[in-house]
């Protein structure tokens, strides 16, 4: 058999081991995150608040938008994963014993988390556009502006339990999950050595000025400080660091890739039924 | 040729007592064996350690050459097992056949469309719209056709109606004229009794007994008795409706059918010993 | 005490009866090929070493033989070799059982005979 056909065979594996909503999750997370930026239409075809002109949805901002409903979408997806294919020994049973390397298994679990996920969050984010710019005509008021700063808020220690939580589930053997938690601790370390020490760098490779912090401060502006939010940064020096544009975006990506990475790893080398 | 070497293994589910205690095994290729075992002594995590699916506590565990555990692609594709429930996606026979068949390098589609015709399965009609003893067939259609050297088979006439049954142990020998090995994990032995070569009785944590069934019953006798037999060293009286069925190693003839059923309840309540045949190397 | 007087049949004696019958009934005729002990395990369901056993016993009786690579093959004498076996068995087995029977009947063989002239 060729590694080509070889490939298509794991591929339909990986389509048939995911339930179908793994796929159209995404596209639902977006379509969440979106609605709350239903709100007005700028000449240049980004959304932007009615009364001070400022672009509410630069490319930067949906950008990390996208992470976020990325991390969101691959924290169930995998938890899911979790559940229903390593919890379930029948399951468990039918992909360990099929002749896949597991290496192959592997990449094969990971693609039930990436290959369709980015395909179906850009279709349904351009469609997301498309009604946000067609809602947009009709002028409805920012009412809901001030939930981005909780949603920065919201997602970071999110993800920073979640992930952990899926590693865990995945690895079941006592060796694996001291591995683990050393994988974790050090994704945390990296992260917070590089955002509280060296700020500035977080800083240099932002493409754009656009962050959360500054959304805030326009939520503020317009409707006053709301739920405690410091006006000038958002919320704390941290997590403003981490609601920049494009770097923390990728930064987030990958480190979200690399913890996903490594404990799927460790586990599958690990794992008894 | 050894194809599964086993020694000292001992597997235990978390800080639980151990299923399995220093168990030894050695197993040569080309048989059919019953793996017998009272409820819950492990039968299912001997096959799951023969096939990498569980991990030692302690001990080697050596199948064709390979350690199970390590799960390399190549061990796994000269081996199949089938669990007493497995999960098969929804798709039709022919697809299955199509899309897993290629894992293993020896998979006749051939003998999968000849296996689901002789076991009446339609390859075409979905998997979840069949009853529970069709998917069976259509499971064991598979695992015969994958010809595997080794093959691992969790309760297969589990569900099976009497014509499956009878076609289950047709198609059997038909597809394992090369000689491949199989391991039955079974509490129906009357069932595959006549396909088998061996007998292997998992009993308190160890392989109890290991026997070539036909040279057993060539040192056993089985006796029905209208009388209670009394208990000697040896021997073992199974209540039966036209009396006792007493099995003896005595090489003399009884008087009543060899059973494998009798001989399987002698070795585990009775306290009948038989000399394991000797393994060639 | 065994009173029972049912035969042990294990499956390869079944086998081997089978032979007998086909031999005997002119199924398999002298000199003719019998099907191959692969062919007969997988139409019967049976493991091929207790079929070859069958086989064995056949040819150890000499109502079969084997020709190398070919197969087995009904001897030219092998119809009256089956015949006098059954005879054999006919007369241990199936007789005194049947006398035991006329007894615990109480049938006399004057009975017997005129039954087995007009079976009802």
């Amino acid at each position: 058999m060729t590694s080509f056909n070889r490939f298509k065979l794991l591929l339909l594996r990986t389509w048939q081991l995911s339930p179908r909503w793994y796929f159209f999750l995404p596209a639902v997370t977006f379509l969440g995150i979106n609605t709350f930026g239903i709100l007005v239409d700028g000449s240049d075809g980004f959304p932007r608040f009615q009364d001070t002109d400022e672009v509410f949805l630069s490319p930067s901002i949906l950008l990390m938008l996208f992470t976020y409903a990325s991390t969101i979408s691959l924290t169930i997806i995998g938890v899911h994963l979790v559940s229903r294919h390593f919890r379930n020994d029948q399951l468990k049973t039918d992909s360990l014993t099929l002749p896949v390397s597991n290496k192959q298994l592997y990449v094969m679990l990971l693609l039930s988390c990436f290959i369709f996920l980015p395909f179906f969050g850009i279709i349904s984010n351009t469609l997301i556009f498309g009604i946000v710019k067609l809602i947009g005509l009709y002028g409805l008021y920012p009412r809901w502006a001030w939930m981005w700063p909780i949603f920065s808020i919201a997602v970071l220690p999110y993800m920073m339990i979640m992930i952990p939580f899926i590693a865990f589930a995945l690895i079941q053997s006592k060796q694996t999950i001291l591995w683990g938690l050393g994988v974790f601790a050090a994704g945390a370390i990296i992260i917070a050595t590089i955002a509280n020490w060296n700020p500035d760098f977080m800083n240099s490779v932002n493409l754009e000025a656009e962050n959360i912090g500054q959304l805030a401060k326009l939520s503020d502006d317009v409707y006053g400080p709301t739920l405690g939010t410091d006006s000038s940064v958002g919320i704390s020096p941290f997590f403003a660091t981490f609601s920049n544009g494009w770097s923390t975006s990728i930064f987030f990506l990958l480190v979200t890739t690399g913890l996903l990475l490594a404990s799927g790893w460790f586990a599958l080398k690990n794992r008894e039924v | 040729m050894m194809i599964i070497n086993i020694n000292k293994l001992s597997v235990s589910y978390g800080r639980g007592e151990k299923v399995l205690d220093q168990l030894d095994l050695r197993l040569d290729s080309g048989s059919i064996t019953a793996l017998a075992a009272p409820n819950g002594e492990g039968k299912t995590t001997l096959l799951k350690a023969i096939c990498g699916l569980r991990f030692p506590d302690s001990g080697n565990v050596n199948v064709l050459g390979f350690e199970p555990g390590k799960r390399q692609a190549r061990f796994l594709e000269q081996l199949y097992f089938l669990p007493a429930e497995p999960n098969l996606p929804a798709w039709t026979p022919k697809r299955i056949g199509t899309y897993y068949g290629p894992f293993y390098p020896n998979f006749s589609d051939e003998l999968f469309q000849k296996c689901l015709a002789d076991f009446s399965v339609d390859p075409d009609k979905m998997i979840g719209k069949l009853s529970f003893g069709q998917q069976r067939r259509v499971q064991l259609a598979f695992a015969l056709a994958v010809r595997t050297e080794l093959l691992l088979l969790d309760e297969p006439t589990l569900g099976l109606d009497i014509a499956g049954k009878d076609q289950f142990r047709r198609s059997l020998i038909q597809a394992t004229e090369d000689g491949q090995t199989v391991i039955i994990a079974t509490h129906q032995l009357t069932e595959v009794e006549p396909v088998l070569d061996n007998l292997l009785v998992l009993h308190e944590k160890k392989i109890h007994s290991q026997l070539n069934i036909g040279q057993a019953y060539e040192q056993l006798s089985f006796t029905l008795s209208r009388q209670e037999p009394k208990p000697f060293d040896g021997s073992y009286g199974r209540r039966v409706p036209g009396g006792w069925l007493v099995v003896k190693n005595d090489y003399s003839s009884g008087n009543a059918h060899p059973d494998l059923e009798t001989l399987y309840l002698a070795l585990t309540e009775g306290k009948l010993k038989l000399q394991e045949p000797q393994t060639t190397l | 005490m065994s009173m029972d007087f049912k035969e042990p049949t294990a499956i390869y004696q079944q086998i081997a009866d089978y032979g007998l019958d086909q031999v005997l009934t002119g199924n398999w005729s002298a000199n003719e090929r019998i099907p191959s002990v692969r062919k007969l395990a997988g139409e019967v369901g049976v493991n091929p070493n207790t079929v070859m056993r069958a086989f064995d016993f056949l040819d150890r009786e000499g109502i079969i033989y084997n020709e190398r690579g070919k197969g087995f093959f009904v001897s030219t004498d092998g119809k009256a070799k089956a015949q006098s076996i059954r005879r054999q068995q006919f007369i241990n087995t199936t007789l005194p059982q049947l006398a035991h029977e006329l007894e615990l009947l109480d049938i006399s063989h004057d009975e017997l005979l005129a039954l087995l002239n007009n079976p009802a």
